[in-house]
C-alpha cells in the first residue's frame, strides 16, 4: 500500500499524543482488516489519550476502528475506511472489584481471562464463553455482545452490563448507567453500545455485575448417530426442571475435536451449580440417556472446563473460511440446523455445527471447497437461499467470518426491519461525520 | 379544520373519548399522589391502530400525549405535566399467544402483570419480574419503567424478559423492536426502549419470556434486633456466593403497619428488622443453600430463622411483602416511598445514616426494600396538609438522595425519575452526559410532543 | 348541616386519607376490570368522593353520580387494601348524600318499592304474590323469551324464574330433614329469614333451618323481624335503613338465641354492620353493637359449632363461587368453601376468579342491565371451564343471576345454596 501524503502528520500528531513507542506507522500486515490496511496502529494509555485520538481523528475525518485482541475485526461488513486502528490493549486495568458488592468496574481493553482469574478466589466471576474467549477482551466482548454456549443458562453480555463509558466521536466522554446492580436513572445508554460494533462511541470502561462462580460443574455428552433422539433428549432437558448452563449440539466434525474417539452426533449438556444438584442432573441424564439409548460420557469440574475450552477455540483449531451464524427461534433450532447443513455442505469441506437448541443459535463454519473459491456461485446461491428463508421466518442469517469476495456481495448482517431509520438517525446523532467503523455495522452504518 | 377532540372522537368513538373536565378529576395523578396535573383529555384505544391514528392527530396538532395504565407508577411518570391528551391502555389487555416451545408469550400493554403468570401457571410457568404492585400494573407499565420487584435479584429486571415490542412512534408510524423471540439485528433499541418511561413511543403489543418454574421453593424469615445486623447478614450471603431469588428486609415500623393491615403475616413486632429470602432451583440445591443462609443469619445474630411451612404460609409473607408500602398509609395520611440503589456493601453504613437524617428532620420512617440489590425504598409518613412538614419531607429526600450518589449509588433502581426526581439528575450525570440522553430521545421524539417534562430537567440540544 | 359524607369522613377521617393512591384495587375492581376507566375503579371513586368532600365538585356533579352509580359496591377492593380504607361505609355515605341532593339517577319507582313495600314483611308479601303464581305459569317462559315485553320486564321475569327449582311457598311447614332421631336441643338460635328470601327463597330457608336442627338447635324465627335494610343503604336511603335496623334489633332482643343466624350474604353484611350503621344513634348504637355481634353466617356458625353432615354420599362435581358479600363485606371466606369440602361425595373443583362479583349485586342487575351481563358472561365462561354439575354459591340474589345466566348458556348445571345441598345429605 502506498502511503498517502498525510501519513507523515498523521504519525506526528498520534505521536505527540501517546508517544512513538505506542503508534505503529505504517500499520504492518497483520492489522488489516479484509483487505485494508490501517494508515497506523495506535496504543493508548489512557481515557484521556483515547480521547485526544478521536479528537484529532474527527478534525481530520480520519476513520477509527476500535479493536480489543483484534479476533474478531472481520466480524461485519468490511470496513469503508480504515484510518486508525484505536487498540486497548495498554487501558486493561481492573479499576474496581469489591466482592461484597458483586460488581466490578474495568478498562475496555482488561482480557475476560485476567479478570475471572481475579474474581475466581472470591468464588465469582463473569459467566461469558465467547469464541476465544482466551484472548478476548471485555470491551471487545461488549462491543460485539459475543456469547457462548453460556449463553442458555447465563444470558448475554447485555445483561450483565450496568455502566459504561465511552469516548464519542468528537473526543467528549459519555458516562452510561453506574456501579449498582440496579437502576433505572435515565435512559438506558449501554444499552446503545452494547453490540453495536464501534461505531458509535469507542467503550473505555466497563462496569459489570457478576456471578457467583458454581461450586461444582460436571458436563454430560450424550452421542449418536442421528439427530431424531439426540433433538429428544433436548426438548426433554427443555421441558424438565433441570437447569443446564449450556446446552449445545455439534456435529461429528466439531465433536471429533472434543472427543477425538466419538466422531458422533453429540448433545452437550453443562451444569454449573451446587454439588448436591450437580450430582443429581448428571443422575437424571443418565437415565435419559438409557431411556433413548444414547451413549453419554460424562466430565467433571477440571475435565469438564477445558472440554469447553476445546469448543471456544474450536474455531482455530478446524479450519475455518466461512462461519455462519443463524439466530431463530428456539423451537426452530434444529430445523435451522439442517436446512444449515444441507444447503452448505456442498461448499464446504470439514463442516462444523453447533448450535444451542435453549437460545436458537446455530453455528457452521469450514473450509470452502477449492472449487468455490472460484466463482463462489454455489455458497452464494446458499447464503442467499438460507436468508431468504429464515427472514421469512423471524431468524437471521449473519456473516461472523467469511472470505472477502463473499463479504462483498453479501451483506453480514441482513434485513433490519423497520426499525433502521431510528438506527441511522442514533448513527448520525453520536457520529455525525461516520468516522467509526464506518460500513462494518447493519445497513452499512 | 376539526378540532383535534372531534377527530380523536371520529376515530374512537364519542364513548372513548372524556373531556369533561369533572371526569378528568381522577386522571390528574397517578400512584404517586403528591404530583396533580389535569390533562386536558383521557382515551380509550382498543388497538395499535386506534393509537396510531390517535397518535397522528395529535402530532398534527402538536398536541403533547401519553400513554397510561394502571396508574400505580411511583414518579409522576403518568400525569400530565403539561395537560394533553391521556392514552388510557386499561382496555387493551388480551394475551395474544401463548407460545410454551419458545417461552414466550405475546401480549397487549393492558395486561395486568399477575395475570400473565395466573394464565400460565398452570403449564408450569411464571413471568418473572414482580413488582410490588403486580397484582393491579400492567406490563405496558412495566416495560416503560423497567419494573423490577424482589425477584430481580435473581432472575433480572422486565428489561431482561422483555423480547420484543411493537411500538407507536410519537409521529404515528409502528415500528418492531428486538427479535420477539430471536435475536434482532442492529443497535438495540428494545433495550433503550424498556425504561424510557414513555417518552420514546407507546408499546402496543409485548413479546416476554415466560420463565419454567422451578423445582423448589424456600421461604425463610430471619428477625433482628438491629438493623445493622440484619444488613450485615445481606452482605454476608451475597459474599458467600449464594443467589437468592429474592432477599428483603422490613424494618420495625414497616412491621408493625402490615401486621396491622389485612396482610398481616405473623411477622414478629418486637424485631429490629426482618429478612425475607427466598431461595430457588432444583431441590437438591434448595436444600443445601437454605442450611447455609441458615448459618449465616444465625452467624450474623439473627434470634430466629424459620422456613414457611407451605405455599400459604410463603404467599403470607408475600402478601405482607408487596402490601407494605399500601399498609404504611396507616400510619399517616400521607407517604413519600423514595427508592435508591446503593452498592450492597454500604448497607450497613448507609442505612442507619438514612435514620439520621429523618430523625433530624423529625420525620417518621419506614425502611422496606430489596437488600439483596441494595435497592432501598424509604418510605416517610407525613401529613401533606403540613406546608412546613412538606419541606422538611423535600429537604430529607434530597440529603437521602445526596448520601446514595456519595457511596455510589443511584437515584433510582425501580420507579423511574419520572417527575419526581428530574431536579436530581445532575447529581449523577453530567450536562454532557444528560445532553446525549436529550439528543437520543429527539430521535424517538423530535416534537417533544411524547411524555414531555419527564426524565430530563429541560430540552436541551445543542450542537456537537 | 353536614353531609353524610362528611359525618362519615369525619369519623373515617384517617381512613380516607388512609387512601395513599397506590392502585393495588384497581384490578380487584369488576367495573374497572370490564371498564378500564379510573373513574370507574375504587380509587378514582374515593378521590371524586374525597373532591366532593373537599368542595373540588359540587354534590350535583354528574361524572361524581354516574360513577358512584355504576359500583357494584362489591367492595372487593376493602380486601385487597393495604391501608384498610372502609370504602363500602364511604360508598353508603356519598349515596346517601346523592340522594339527598336529588342527584342519584334511578327509578322512583325503586324508591318507591324500597321505602314503602320492602319496610313492611305484609305488603312485601302480597307484593310477591304474583310473583310466586307467575313463576309456575308455563308461558311466563315463553313471555320471558318473547319479544312483546320490554327488555327490563323480561328480564325481571328471568330472574324470577330463576328462583325455583324446588317449589315451596312461605309458611310451607313441610320438613325437608325429619327431625333428628335424638331431638336434643342443645342451643337456641335465631333464624334470620330476610325478605326477598322469605317469599322466593323458602325452600333454602326451610333447609337452612331444618339443618340447625339436625345440628341439635332450637330454631326460632322471630314473627317481628323484618327487611335487613341493605338495598336501603346501598341506594342510599339511609335513613330508612336505619329504620328497619331498628325494628330488627328490637325484634331480636326479645330472643335469648346465642347466635342469629343468616343464610343470605347480602343480609348478613349488613346486620353485622348495625353497629356502625347506628353508631350515632345514642339510644341503639350499644344495642346495635351487640346484636351485630351475634349475626353469623350459616356456614360459618355450623363449622363453629361443629358441622355434622349427614351419610348419604351426593356423588356430584361442585364448584363454588363466593358471594361478595360473604367474601369480601363479611371476610367469611373459608367458612362456605370448608363446610362443602366435607360433605360426603363431592368433588370441590375451583373456579377462577370465584371471588369476582357476577353482577347481580343486589338490584344493581335490573338497573344496569348491560355492565352486569358483561360480568355474568366472564362468571360464565369461567363455569364452563368446570365442568361442574352443580355451583354453590350463598347469595339470594347471586342464585337467581347465575341461575338465570347458566339457563340462557344452555349449561346443564344446577345453581344452589351450599345449605341446600348439605340439606340433602340428610335424605
Amino acid at each position: 500500500m502506498v502511503a498517502s501524503p498525510e501519513v507523515s502528520t498523521v504519525e506526528r500528531e498520534l505521536i505527540s499524543i501517546v508517544g512513538a513507542a505506542n503508534v505503529l506507522c505504517p500499520a504492518p500486515d497483520e492489522y488489516a482488516i479484509d483487505d485494508r490496511r490501517p494508515l497506523a496502529v495506535v496504543f493508548p494509555g489512557t481515557i484521556e489519550e483515547v480521547a485526544a485520538v478521536l479528537h484529532f481523528a474527527q478534525a481530520r475525518e480520519l476513520a477509527v476502528v476500535p479493536m480489543g485482541s483484534g479476533h474478531r475485526l472481520s466480524f461485519g461488513n468490511p470496513p469503508e475506511r480504515v484510518d486508525i486502528l484505536l487498540s486497548t490493549r495498554r487501558l486493561n486495568r481492573m479499576l474496581e472489584y469489591e466482592p461484597a458488592d458483586l460488581t466490578a468496574s474495568v478498562e475496555a481493553g482488561c482480557r475476560l481471562e485476567a479478570f475471572n482469574r481475579e474474581a475466581l478466589p472470591h468464588r465469582q466471576w463473569l459467566p461469558f464463553d465467547p469464541p476465544d474467549a482466551d484472548r478476548a477482551t471485555l470491551g471487545g466482548i461488549v462491543a460485539t455482545d459475543d456469547f457462548g454456549p453460556l449463553r442458555h443458562g447465563y444470558g448475554r453480555p447485555r445483561d450483565y452490563v450496568i455502566g459504561v463509558e465511552v469516548v464519542r466521536a468528537d473526543g467528549t466522554r459519555l458516562r452510561a448507567g453506574g456501579r449498582v446492580v440496579k437502576n433505572v436513572t435515565g435512559y438506558d445508554l449501554n444499552k446503545l453500545f452494547v453490540g453495536s460494533f464501534g461505531t458509535l462511541g469507542v467503550l473505555v470502561r466497563v462496569n459489570f455485575k457478576l456471578r457467583p462462580y458454581p461450586e461444582a460443574e460436571a458436563t454430560a455428552v450424550l452421542l449418536g448417530p442421528e439427530w431424531e433422539r439426540l433433538e429428544t433428549a433436548s426438548q426433554h432437558i427443555l421441558r424438565s426442571e433441570l437447569l443446564p448452563a449450556a446446552l449445545l449440539f455439534s456435529n461429528a466434525e466439531a465433536t471429533s475435536t472434543l472427543l477425538p474417539d466419538r466422531p458422533q452426533k453429540a448433545l452437550l449438556v453443562r451444569f454449573l451449580e451446587t454439588p448436591p444438584a450437580v450430582a443429581y442432573q448428571v443422575d437424571r441424564l443418565r437415565a435419559l440417556a438409557r431411556s433413548l439409548s444414547l451413549d453419554l460420557v460424562d466430565f467433571t469440574n477440571d475435565a469438564s472446563r477445558s472440554l469447553w475450552e476445546t469448543v471456544g477455540r474450536l474455531r482455530r483449531r478446524l479450519p475455518t473460511d466461512l462461519l455462519l451464524r443463524l439466530s431463530v427461534l428456539p423451537a426452530h433450532t434444529m430445523a435451522a440446523l439442517r436446512a444449515g447443513e444441507r444447503a452448505l455442505s456442498p461448499c464446504l469441506t470439514s463442516m462444523y455445527v453447533l448450535a444451542q437448541p435453549g437460545t436458537g443459535i446455530v453455528h457452521i463454519g469450514g473450509r470452502l471447497r477449492a472449487e468455490e473459491a472460484n466463482g463462489l456461485a454455489r455458497v452464494m446461491e446458499a447464503l442467499a437461499h438460507l436468508r431468504t428463508a429464515w427472514e421469512s421466518r423471524r431468524g437471521h442469517v449473519i456473516l461472523e467470518q467469511a472470505p472477502l469476495a463473499i463479504k462483498r456481495n453479501f451483506d453480514a448482517w441482513g434485513d433490519v426491519g423497520s426499525s433502521l431509520p431510528l438506527m441511522r438517525a442514533l448513527k448520525q446523532i453520536f457520529d455525525p461525520k461516520r468516522i467509526l467503523s464506518p460500513g462494518r455495522f447493519v445497513a452499512g452504518l | 379544520m376539526m378540532s383535534w377532540i372531534a377527530e380523536l372522537k371520529a376515530i374512537l368513538g364519542d364513548e372513548d373519548v372524556i373531556a369533561d373536565p369533572e371526569r378528568l378529576l381522577a386522571y390528574e395523578c397517578d400512584g404517586l399522589s403528591l404530583h396533580k396535573h389535569l390533562p386536558s383529555a383521557v382515551i380509550f384505544p382498543e388497538s395499535a391502530e386506534e393509537v396510531a391514528r390517535a397518535v397522528k392527530v395529535l402530532a398534527r396538532h402538536r398536541v403533547p400525549f401519553l400513554a397510561r395504565g394502571a396508574g400505580t407508577g411511583l414518579s409522576g411518570g403518568a400525569v400530565a405535566v403539561q395537560g394533553g391528551v391521556i392514552f388510557e391502555l386499561a382496555r387493551m389487555n388480551r394475551i395474544l399467544a401463548i407460545d410454551y416451545e419458545n417461552q414466550l408469550a405475546v401480549v397487549e400493554p393492558g395486561v395486568i402483570n399477575l395475570a400473565l403468570t395466573r394464565a400460565v401457571a398452570e403449564a408450569g410457568y411464571f413471568y418473572a419480574p414482580d413488582p410490588s404492585s403486580q397484582m393491579a400494573c400492567t406490563l405496558g407499565g412495566n416495560v416503560a419503567e423497567n419494573a423490577g420487584g424482589p425477584h430481580c435479584l435473581k432472575y433480572g429486571m422486565t428489561g431482561h424478559h422483555v423480547l420484543g415490542l411493537e411500538v407507536v412512534l410519537p409521529d404515528g408510524t409502528i415500528v418492531m423492536l428486538g427479535g420477539h423471540g430471536a435475536d434482532a439485528v442492529g443497535y438495540d433499541l428494545l433495550g433503550l426502549f424498556i425504561g424510557s418511561e414513555g417518552t420514546f413511543g407507546i408499546a402496543t403489543k409485548i413479546t416476554v419470556r415466560l420463565m419454567r418454574q422451578p423445582q423448589a421453593v424456600k421461604t425463610l424469615l430471619a428477625d433482628f434486633l438491629s438493623v445493622e445486623d440484619a444488613s450485615r447478614a445481606v452482605s454476608a450471603i451475597i459474599a458467600a456466593g449464594i443467589l437468592p431469588s429474592a432477599l428483603e428486609m422490613m424494618d420495625r415500623a414497616t412491621i408493625e403497619a402490615v401486621e396491622a393491615s389485612v396482610y398481616a403475616a405473623g411477622l414478629p413486632t418486637d424485631a429490629a428488622a426482618v429478612l425475607i429470602i427466598e431461595v430457588d432451583g432444583l431441590e437438591a440445591s434448595v436444600v443445601y443453600e437454605v442450611e447455609r443462609v441458615v448459618e449465616i443469619c444465625r452467624a450474623h445474630g439473627a434470634r430466629q430463622v424459620v422456613v414457611a411451612r407451605d405455599e400459604a404460609e410463603r404467599a403470607r409473607l408475600w402478601a405482607g411483602r408487596k402490601g407494605a408500602f399500601g399498609a404504611l398509609g396507616r400510619i399517616s395520611p400521607d407517604l413519600m416511598v423514595q427508592d435508591a440503589v446503593i452498592p450492597r456493601s454500604k448497607l450497613p453504613e448507609v442505612l442507619p445514616e438514612i435514620y439520621r437524617i429523618a430523625a433530624r428532620y423529625g420525620l417518621r420512617m419506614a425502611n422496606v426494600f430489596h437488600a439483596g440489590d441494595g435497592n432501598l425504598h424509604p418510605n416517610i409518613c407525613f401529613d401533606g396538609r403540613d406546608p412546613e412538614e412538606v419541606e422538611r419531607v423535600k429537604a430529607a429526600c434530597r440529603e437521602i438522595m445526596e448520601l446514595c450518589v456519595r457511596v455510589g449509588g443511584a437515584l433510582t433502581g425501580e420507579h423511574g425519575i419520572g417527575l419526581d426526581k428530574i431536579a436530581y439528575m445532575p447529581l449523577v450525570f453530567t450536562e454532557d452526559d444528560l445532553e446525549a440522553m436529550a439528543r437520543v430521545r429527539a430521535v424517538f421524539d423530535p416534537e417533544g410532543l411524547c411524555n414531555p417534562g419527564k426524565v430530563l430537567p429541560v430540552r436541551r440540544c445543542r450542537a456537537f | 348541616m353536614r353531609t353524610a359524607l362528611g359525618r362519615a369522613l369525619d369519623r373515617e377521617a384517617e381512613k380516607l386519607l388512609a387512601c395513599i393512591h397506590c392502585g393495588l384495587c384497581v384490578s380487584a375492581c369488576p367495573t374497572y376490570l370490564q371498564l378500564g376507566d379510573e373513574n370507574d375503579s375504587p380509587r378514582g371513586r374515593l378521590y371524586l368522593m374525597r373532591a366532593a368532600a373537599e368542595g373540588r365538585l359540587p354534590m350535583t356533579s354528574r361524572a361524581l353520580a354516574h360513577h358512584i352509580d355504576l359500583c357494584l359496591g362489591c367492595r372487593a377492593c376493602e380486601t385487597v387494601c393495604p391501608s384498610g380504607v372502609r370504602y363500602g361505609r364511604l360508598l353508603e355515605a356519598v349515596r346517601a348524600d346523592l340522594s339527598r341532593a336529588g342527584a342519584t339517577p334511578g327509578l322512583w319507582s325503586v324508591r318507591f318499592l324500597l321505602n314503602h313495600i320492602f319496610t313492611s314483611p305484609t305488603r312485601l308479601h302480597w307484593f310477591f304474590a304474583p310473583a310466586r303464581w307467575l313463576r309456575r305459569r308455563a308461558f311466563v317462559r315463553r313471555w320471558a323469551k318473547g319479544k312483546f315485553l320490554p327488555a327490563r320486564a323480561r328480564l325481571a321475569l328471568e330472574l324470577l324464574l330463576a328462583t325455583t327449582p324446588e317449589e315451596m311457598s312461605p309458611g310451607d311447614e313441610r320438613r325437608i330433614i325429619p327431625l333428628a332421631a335424638s331431638g336434643r336441643r342443645a342451643r337456641r338460635v335465631a333464624f334470620f329469614a330476610g325478605c326477598v328470601a322469605r317469599e322466593l327463597f323458602a325452600h333454602t330457608n326451610r333447609a337452612t333451618m331444618d339443618v340447625l336442627a339436625a345440628h341439635d338447635c332450637e330454631v326460632e324465627d322471630p314473627p317481628d323481624q323484618v327487611c335487613c335494610g341493605a338495598l336501603h343503604a346501598h341506594a342510599g336511603e339511609i335513613e330508612t335503613a336505619r329504620a328497619l335496623a331498628r325494628r330488627n334489633i328490637r325484634a331480636f332482643e326479645r330472643s335469648a338465641a346465642e347466635a342469629i343466624v343468616v343464610n343470605v350474604a347480602g343480609c348478613g353484611a349488613m346486620l353485622k354492620e348495625y353497629g356502625e350503621l347506628l353508631a350515632d344513634d345514642a339510644e341503639y348504637a350499644e344495642r346495635a353493637r351487640a346484636f351485630a355481634a351475634r349475626v353469623r353466617d350459616v356456614s360459618e356458625y355450623l363449622l363453629e359449632i361443629g358441622l355434622r353432615p349427614g351419610p348419604r354420599p351426593l356423588n356430584l362435581t361442585v364448584t363454588y363461587d363466593a358471594p361478595c358479600h360473604l367474601y369480601h363485606a363479611q371476610r367469611v371466606r373459608t367458612a362456605p368453601l370448608e363446610m362443602i369440602r366435607r360433605l360426603p361425595g363431592l368433588t370441590v373443583v375451583p373456579l377462577t376468579e370465584a371471588e369476582m362479583c357476577c353482577g347481580s349485586a343486589g338490584i344493581y342487575n335490573l338497573r344496569h342491565p348491560g355492565l352486569a351481563d358483561q360480568l355474568l358472561e366472564r362468571k360464565i365462561a369461567h363455569l364452563r371451564r368446570t365442568g361442574a354439575d352443580v355451583l354453590l354459591t350463598g347469595n339470594a340474589g347471586c342464585l337467581m343471576h347465575l341461575r338465570r345466566g347458566v339457563q340462557r348458556a344452555g349449561l346443564s348445571m344446577r345453581v344452589l345454596h351450599p345449605i341446600e345441598l348439605l340439606a340433602l345429605t340428610y335424605a
